[in-house]
């Protein structure tokens, strides 16, 4: 302009520059203090909705952590009784018909020992299959407190030998937004076979194999006699054994779903800080910029508003 | 040539130079004041009426003039009123930011997870009974954010309702001030010799187009004519017009504006002419920025509410009730954020959750499968049309309070410098240099002291007229 410079116009000039040197001293020492780039949303409003948006994933993926490690309990203990359930039970009772087979334990003495021994295990197979885990039963499905499996006070004559009262659902547990695991076994097809030619009802082969051994029948041909049991016996073997190797399949995917979720975390938190951290390199010498400009400013300011003026001069 | 001409030309060279000195030191003493415009004394010498050839006829003061620019007062005049529609919106947008920015990190944000997460909780659980005090815990924080953020959102909209109240004040006490400073003129002998009065009325022009959108014109008779809202009077000649408010505080109620005319002449709805200045970017705010954050809010509390529940009442209690609200039943969107609360029969028995697709005396008590469906909503697209899911929402929410945010404060980050360049250019005009005033102060005092010598000659002439 040219123009003459007048009282306010200095005035004018420095309260506007000392206040937007004010603001950004306050902002770098914002920055500096939080060592984020972004403190409220205004501050880059698109970045900041990413960030809302990260956050609330990685919150989500927290709570699938938590259910992949329920999810991994549940397996671990299911995977855990049914192996019991083949060692303990029907592997025995396979090595009981074999010896049951065998010339010098053909007595009746001996039968009835063995039948005795066969029995043990019918309920041990019945206090395996009713576990309990935190108070609730492993195979009831939904029925978690009700007890799944009795065996018939009559048995072993009786038919069914036992009753299942739980029910035929499976939990399932969400482990990722899309996708959900199942984390029960169906009890009723583990213990009862589903009913195809290749499993079988594993308290009604027991009782089977215990009849066969009492009576003595080791008939080849008969259906309930002593080697046809132990071919029951080797099917419900391999069918428990088909679970285990399938729970075992689940725990390979939690595993993978455990790695992966913390992989997608770092990941997702790494995007976090490239987005809002400041960098504090350019932060500090942001700072001692506006530092150096406000000190500036200030004695500018200062020197020019003390100027005298001609007045100063006159009067003598 | 006479004597007492001599006597006269030195008492018209006193009489000037004091005048001179009196408008110097007016303008000395105006240094600070804002809208101030400087004043110069108008000399000229006087035509002669003497027959002697070669005399002149003495000097005097043609007048006072205060120095402006007309074209810088325009644009101070415009510039004033977009920077009062920011600057005034400015805090209300801010303060509506570091709600919704709150409300992410501490508070609906972060209950909207948690409360979908003690879902899942109990999912994986759903025989714990301690779980379901958990949900209801969750649910109760999450309903209490909601109300609290409603409320905050009403008070503001009070508050701004009550600025605008005092805003009117200002207006209305601006608008008198002018009508009287209008009589003071016209009756004073009109524009010529009122220069200090008709500057002191434009710094008044200036202040009230800063608060809301004016007009004016200036008569013959030196008064000027200010309309208000695209053209309704505020100031006719000495009579000042008022506004006056009626504030609907109903669910989406908006502020209007009335102008009582000039004199009582009638009245006029001018909310709709309103489209600058503090009192525009107030209404602005209150009737659209406000009620918008309020809508949102509800919309998210009325939908989280009534899908929630809609999934949950198909679902049975482990006390094989069912047909249970989750929430309490929302009647519309209005005012839902304000109302939202966990129904009453939950919170009385958390056995009422329901979590289970039958009745768990029939299915097992670790029926989770109404509880599955609850917590899938999380990820489902359940807002804006089937786009978004409750989270992403209210993300929305946060980014554009956040985008407004930004753009009402680089708009009055502009506006402020655009006016202090203008205000700049006006002092460069208008302004008051101390330096130049002591130059007057010396130029006139000498002319004050060579006056008064030449009295003093006349008289010596005089007297030695009278000893001959």
């Amino acid at each position: 302009m040219g123009s003459r410079v007048t009282g306010l116009s200095n005035y004018y000039l420095f309260q506007r520059s000392l206040s937007l040197r004010n603001i950004e001293m306050s902002r770098a020492a914002e920055q500096l203090s939080s060592e984020k780039r972004i403190n409220r949303p205004s501050d880059d409003p698109t970045g900041s909705v990413q960030v809302l948006a990260m956050r609330q994933s990685i919150a989500k993926l927290e709570q699938y952590d938590r259910n992949l490690n329920a999810a991994n309990q549940a397996l671990i203990q299911t995977e855990s009784t049914l192996s019991s359930v083949n060692e303990e039970v029907i592997l025995k009772a396979r090595d009981i018909a074999i010896k049951a087979n065998a010339p010098q334990n053909k007595s009746p003495e001996s039968r009835a020992a063995l039948a005795a021994e066969v029995q043990q295990l019918q309920q041990h197979l019945l206090t395996l299959s009713n576990t309990q885990i935190n108070g609730k039963y492993l195979f009831a499905g939904y029925k978690t407190d009700t007890t799944p499996f009795t065996l018939d006070a009559a048995q072993p004559n009786a038919d069914p030998v036992e009753t299942y009262a739980g029910d035929t659902n499976v939990q399932s547990i969400q482990i990722s937004d899309s996708s959900t695991l199942v984390i029960q076994s169906r009890g009723d097809q583990l213990f009862q076979g589903d009913g195809t030619a290749n499993t079988v009802n594993l308290f009604q082969s027991l009782a089977n194999l215990e009849a066969a051994i009492r009576s003595g029948d080791y008939s080849t041909t008969s259906a309930t006699g002593v080697p046809q049991m132990l071919e029951d016996l080797n099917k419900g073997s391999q069918q428990i054994i088909n679970e285990i190797t399938s729970i075992g399949a689940k725990t390979n995917r939690l595993d993978t779903a455990k790695i992966q979720l913390a992989g997608q975390r770092t990941t997702l938190s790494s995007f976090i800080s490239d987005i809002e951290d400041a960098d504090m390199a350019e932060v500090a010498t942001n700072f001692s910029r506006a530092n150096t400009a406000l000190q500036a400013t200030l004695q500018s300011a200062g020197a020019i508003l003390n100027l005298p003026s001609l007045i100063n001069f006159i009067g003598r | 040539m006479s004597i007492t001409s001599v006597f006269n030309r030195g008492l018209d060279g006193m009489n000037v130079a004091s005048r001179a000195l009196g408008v110097t030191s007016n303008n000395i003493a105006n240094i600070n004041t804002k809208g101030y415009a400087r004043q110069e004394i108008q000399i000229g010498s006087r035509a002669t009426n003497s027959r002697v050839p070669g005399q002149g006829g003495g000097v005097e003061v043609l007048g006072v003039e205060s120095i402006t620019s007309p074209f810088i007062e325009m644009q101070l005049f415009g510039i004033s009123n977009s920077y009062g529609t920011y600057d005034s919106r400015r805090q209300t947008v801010g303060q509506i930011e570091s709600i919704w920015a709150d409300s992410q990190t501490n508070g609906i944000g972060k209950s909207l997870n948690e409360f979908f997460g003690s879902f899942q909780e109990l999912n994986n659980n759903p025989t714990l009974p301690g779980l379901r005090e958990t949900v209801k815990e969750k649910a109760n924080i999450l309903t209490d954010q909601f109300n609290s953020m409603s409320r905050q959102f009403n008070q503001m909209r009070l508050d701004v309702s009550s600025e605008i109240s005092t805003r009117l004040t200002t207006i209305n006490s601006l608008a008198s001030d002018i009508a009287q400073l209008n009589q003071a003129i016209v009756n004073g002998g009109g524009v010529a010799v009122n220069g200090d009065t008709i500057a002191r009325r434009q710094d008044l022009l200036r202040q009230l187009s800063e608060e809301v959108n004016i007009s004016y014109n200036q008569n013959s008779n030196g008064g000027v004519e200010v309309r208000v809202a695209g053209g309704a009077s505020l100031v006719s000649g000495f009579n000042a017009g008022s506004l006056s408010f009626t504030d609907n505080q109903n669910y989406g109620g908006t502020a209007s504006i009335t102008l009582t005319l000039p004199g009582g002449t009638g009245s006029i709805d001018v909310t709709a002419g309103i489209n600058g200045g503090r009192l525009y970017g107030n209404l602005y705010d209150r009737n659209t920025t406000l009620n918008n954050q309020i809508s949102s809010i509800d919309t998210l509390a009325y939908q989280l509410a009534t899908q929630f529940n809609a999934v949950h009442s198909t679902g049975y209690g482990i006390d094989s009730s069912t047909g249970n609200n989750f929430f309490a039943a929302l009647a519309s969107a209005n005012g839902a954020a304000g109302s939202i609360a966990v129904d009453a029969q939950i919170k009385a028995n958390t056995a009422k959750i329901s979590i289970a697709e039958q009745d768990p005396t029939v299915s097992g008590k670790g029926d989770n499968r109404i509880g599955m469906q609850l917590a899938a909503l999380q990820n489902s697209m359940t807002m804006s049309s089937s786009t978004q899911t409750f989270a992403q929402y209210f993300q929305g929410l946060v980014g554009s309070a956040g985008t407004m945010s930004a753009s009402v404060q680089k708009q009055a980050a502009t506006q402020a410098s655009l006016l202090n360049q203008v205000q700049l250019q006006r002092e460069s005009v208008s302004g008051v240099n101390m330096d130049e005033e002591g130059a007057n102060i010396i130029r006139y005092q000498k002319a004050f002291q060579a006056s008064s010598k030449m009295l003093q000659i006349a008289d010596q002439l005089l007297d030695d007229l009278l000893r001959i």
